[in-house]
Parts: structure tokens; C-alpha cells; sequence
């Protein structure tokens, strides 16, 4: 898909991980959510790649207007708060599958 | 598979079952209950403060430390229940309010409407200041006028919902309206000067030329009412769980004042006689920067103690709606002479209002 900077290609290689960023300036609640994306990588068990996005063009590439924002996989998924934990997980669950779904079917 | 955006919590395990209507009227008839003993519990505050302060402690009528417990005893449970309720309303409001509903309704209106539906939407729509320059090139590159985007700028955290609840619980619903109703008018004014004085050229030119639009995500996905009650509640947890330490020692500052310090203090200083105590309140106020919880034991105190109204309004609003560090997140967006001129549209309204209430009231 089109979205975003650019820099990511949802289909990505098949040796890169999922690629997770937390949009942000360093508020407080940013700072926060990075912390739960970490953790949530951790706990799901998902090839992941946590990034932080902390330039203002950085930001605005995807077009959000509020901070925290994530973005998963080149998709914002949340804007302008702290998703749950558990929702999170399943954000990077579902991107991994997606993942393993275009890989499973080459051969 | 099916693609989820947005951050709903429950959107994608909304499946209709045989259930659904009885657990709706069971959500409905639990939510009446629940209201019902809250109004019963507040109710009776007043009474169990006083049962508290005269009748357990033995504390005279009438006496310091007497009518000083029974101050906090009833003010800090009251104030606590009304944020509680206020908050998770304002947070059930603003599940329908998004930046980019507000942007699509303020792009492209003229000056004067727009100014005040920025002013009111300002109100309305969830914001944090750490956002405000996201928030300021999604407006200004999408056809929001820049006094308009000012207006909504100014608004948005001049009107605090914290600051309303405890003006009115503390003072009456005649300090709170008259503290909601000048925060707009000094918003859709001062942005309607902005936007008169033409100062677009001053808006750090990389800003128009970043390239905007709509948001990728699907931010305008429908919700259920359940899922605007869990906004509600999510934001009861999280600025009630902050503030309340600033609102109970707050309170306990004014049950002190209330108990101990004699009337008309402050009123040789700040009293209406004074007429350079405006500028000066707007003059300590405008640096000064705290949360509206933190804010509201000072105002306290100073009105009790004698001060005039307008002038306490002034310090108020220069304190919480013009901030050094949105000012500093500003400058990346904003050159020095408009984030002067800003501040000094502001400041300039907020004085005209500490006159005015010193004036008519």
C-alpha cells in the first residue's frame, strides 16, 4: 500500500521482521506507549521491529494529527492514545500472519 | 483476513446474538441504578460532614478547626464525585469528536462562523497540547484558515473540563459559566484578529509546503455506545488517577482558608480599587504554567481572601490557556513574531475580561 513515508513496504522482505512505529514527540504518553509496544513484541512472540518516529516529517508523513500514534507494518492502526496491551498483540499477530500468508505461498 | 484500523477495543467482536438485547437492558438498568446512588451519596455529603466534624471529632459549631473539617469532609468527596461524572461525560462527548471530524467541518469556512465553531469545537475535541503541532499542519495545509486554526488553538485548553468542575463546585454555576463563556469569546476573538492581521507569511514557511491530506487510518470507524462508555471510563482513569492528589490538597488549602484566615486578606492587593492588579495577575500568570487542578486551590484562596473576581478570572486563564512549553512546541511551526503576536492577542483579551468582571460585578 501507498501509505506512509515511504520507507516501508507492507510486503516487506521475508527476512525482516514486522516493522512497528511509535509516532511521537516525546510526550509523556508517547513515551508510554513505546514502553506497552515493546512489551507487547515481546509477549506475542512476533518477529518484530520496534522504531521510534520522532521528527515532526517523520510524523506527518502518516498524516496524523495527534500523538502517540502506531503504526504497524506502514498502516496507522491508533491515533492520539494508548491502545490496550492486549490489542496491541493482536495488531502484531495479525500483521505477522498477513506476513506468513504472502510468504506461504510461494513455494 | 480481515484488516482492523482504528483503535476501538470491541469493533471486530460485535457479532448479534439472542443476548444482545437483554445485556443491553441490563447495561441500561445497571447504569440508571448506578446513577441513582451516586445522587443519593452526594446528596448526603453536606450532612456527613458535618456528622464528621461535630458529632465523631466533637469539634465546636462555629469554631476554626470545627467548620474547617466539615469543609474538606464535605468539599473533597463532593468535588471527586463531580469529576469523576464530568470527566467520563466529556470523555463519552468526545468519542464523537475526532481531529479530523473537526477539520473536515472548519476547512474552507469563512472567518467569522469559522472562528466560532473552532472556538466551541476547540472545546470538544480531544486534544493534548503535545499534539498541537500535528494538529496545527493537519489544519492549516488542509484549507483551515489560520485564524481560525487559532481559534481552536486558544480554545482548547483555555476551557479545561477539570477547571469548570471544580469552579463549580467550589464557587456555583455562575463562576463556571462566566469562566466557559470568556474563554470563547477571548478564543474566537483573539483568532479573528489573527486571522484579520493576515500573518500567514509568519507561519514557518516548510509548513505549506508539507505534503497532508486525509489520515490513513480509519479513525471514523462506528462505535457502540459501549465503546463510548469504555472512552469514559478510560479517560475517569486516567485524569481522575492523576489529579486527584492537586484536587485534595487543593481542597484541604481552602478548607484551611476557609477556617482560619480572616475575610477581605487579599482585598487592599487584588481588590477592585487596585487597577494595576490586572496586568500584573495576567503579568505573573502568563509564565506561569500548571494544571487547571493545580491552578484552582491558588484562585481559592485568593477569592476568599478578598480578590476580586476579574483579576482571579485573568490570573486563572493567563496561567493554564497561555503556556511556556506549548509555546516552545509552537516555535517549530510558528516564527518568534507571530508566536509574540499570539501571546499578546491572548493576553490582551484575557486583561479586557479581569476589567470587565471587575467593573460590571
Amino acid at each position: 500500500m501507498a501509505a506512509g513515508a515511504g520507507e516501508v513496504s507492507a510486503t516487506g522482505g521475508e527476512g525482516s521482521g514486522v516493522k512497528i512505529q511509535v509516532l511521537g514527540m516525546g510526550c509523556p504518553r508517547c513515551k508510554v506507549l513505546y514502553a506497552e509496544a515493546a512489551k507487547a513484541v515481546k509477549a506475542s512472540g512476533v518477529d518484530g521491529e520496534l522504531q521510534k518516529v520522532e521528527t515532526i516529517e517523520g510524523i506527518m508523513a502518516y498524516r496524523v494529527m495527534a500523538t502517540p500514534a502506531l503504526v504497524v507494518d506502514g498502516e496507522v492502526k491508533c491515533v492520539g492514545r494508548v491502545p490496550p496491551f492486549k490489542e496491541i498483540v493482536a495488531w502484531l499477530a495479525s500483521a505477522a500472519a498477513t506476513r506468513a500468508g504472502t510468504g506461504g505461498s510461494r513455494p | 483476513m480481515a484488516r482492523l484500523g482504528g483503535c476501538n477495543p470491541r469493533r471486530d467482536r460485535r457479532e448479534p446474538s439472542v443476548s444482545h438485547h437483554h445485556r443491553r437492558a441490563l447495561y441500561a438498568v445497571a447504569a440508571l441504578l448506578g446513577a441513582a446512588a451516586w445522587w443519593l451519596v452526594y446528596r448526603s455529603l453536606e450532612p456527613f460532614g458535618q456528622w464528621l466534624a461535630y458529632r465523631i471529632l466533637g469539634l465546636g459549631r462555629g469554631g476554626r478547626a470545627g467548620s474547617a473539617v466539615a469543609f474538606f469532609a464535605f468539599e473533597a468527596p463532593k468535588v471527586l464525585m463531580l469529576l469523576a461524572v464530568v470527566v467520563f461525560g466529556v470523555g463519552v462527548v468526545r468519542s464523537f469528536f475526532t481531529p479530523e471530524r473537526t477539520r473536515a467541518i472548519l476547512a474552507g469556512r469563512r472567518e467569522s462562523v469559522g472562528n466560532v465553531l473552532a472556538a466551541l469545537l476547540g472545546v470538544v475535541t480531544p486534544f493534548c497540547s503535545c499534539s498541537a503541532v500535528p494538529l496545527f499542519i493537519g489544519f492549516v495545509t488542509t484549507g483551515v484558515p489560520l485564524g481560525v486554526t487559532f481559534s481552536f488553538l486558544i480554545a482548547a485548553p483555555m476551557i479545561n473540563e477539570i477547571a469548570l468542575v471544580l469552579l463549580f463546585g467550589l464557587f456555583g454555576w455562575k463562576v463556571a459559566l462566566l469562566y466557559a463563556g470568556t474563554g470563547l469569546v477571548i478564543a474566537i476573538a483573539a483568532g479573528w484578529v489573527i486571522g484579520r492581521l493576515k500573518l500567514e507569511r509568519w507561519v514557518e514557511p516548510w509548513v505549506y509546503a508539507t505534503a497532508s491530506g486525509p489520515a490513513a487510518a480509519g479513525a471514523d470507524a462506528p462505535l457502540t455506545w459501549g465503546d463510548r462508555a469504555a472512552f469514559g471510563r478510560e479517560a475517569v482513569k486516567d485524569i481522575v488517577g492523576k489529579v486527584w492528589p492537586y484536587v485534595l490538597a487543593g481542597i484541604a488549602v481552602g478548607a484551611a482558608i476557609h477556617g482560619y484566615v480572616p475575610q477581605d486578606f487579599m482585598a487592599s492587593f487584588m481588590g477592585k480599587g487596585a487597577w494595576w492588579s490586572v496586568p500584573l495577575a495576567v503579568l505573573i500568570g502568563v509564565p506561569m504554567y500548571s494544571n487547571a487542578a493545580g491552578i484552582i486551590p491558588i484562585v481559592q484562596a485568593l477569592l476568599e481572601k478578598g480578590a476580586a473576581l476579574g483579576t482571579v478570572l485573568a490570573f486563572m486563564m493567563s496561567v493554564i490557556g497561555l503556556s511556556l512549553p506549548e509555546t516552545i512546541i509552537l516555535r517549530k511551526v510558528l516564527t518568534v513574531p507571530l508566536i509574540a503576536t499570539f501571546v499578546g492577542v491572548v493576553a490582551a483579551g484575557i486583561l479586557v475580561v479581569g476589567y470587565v468582571f471587575n467593573l460590571v460585578l
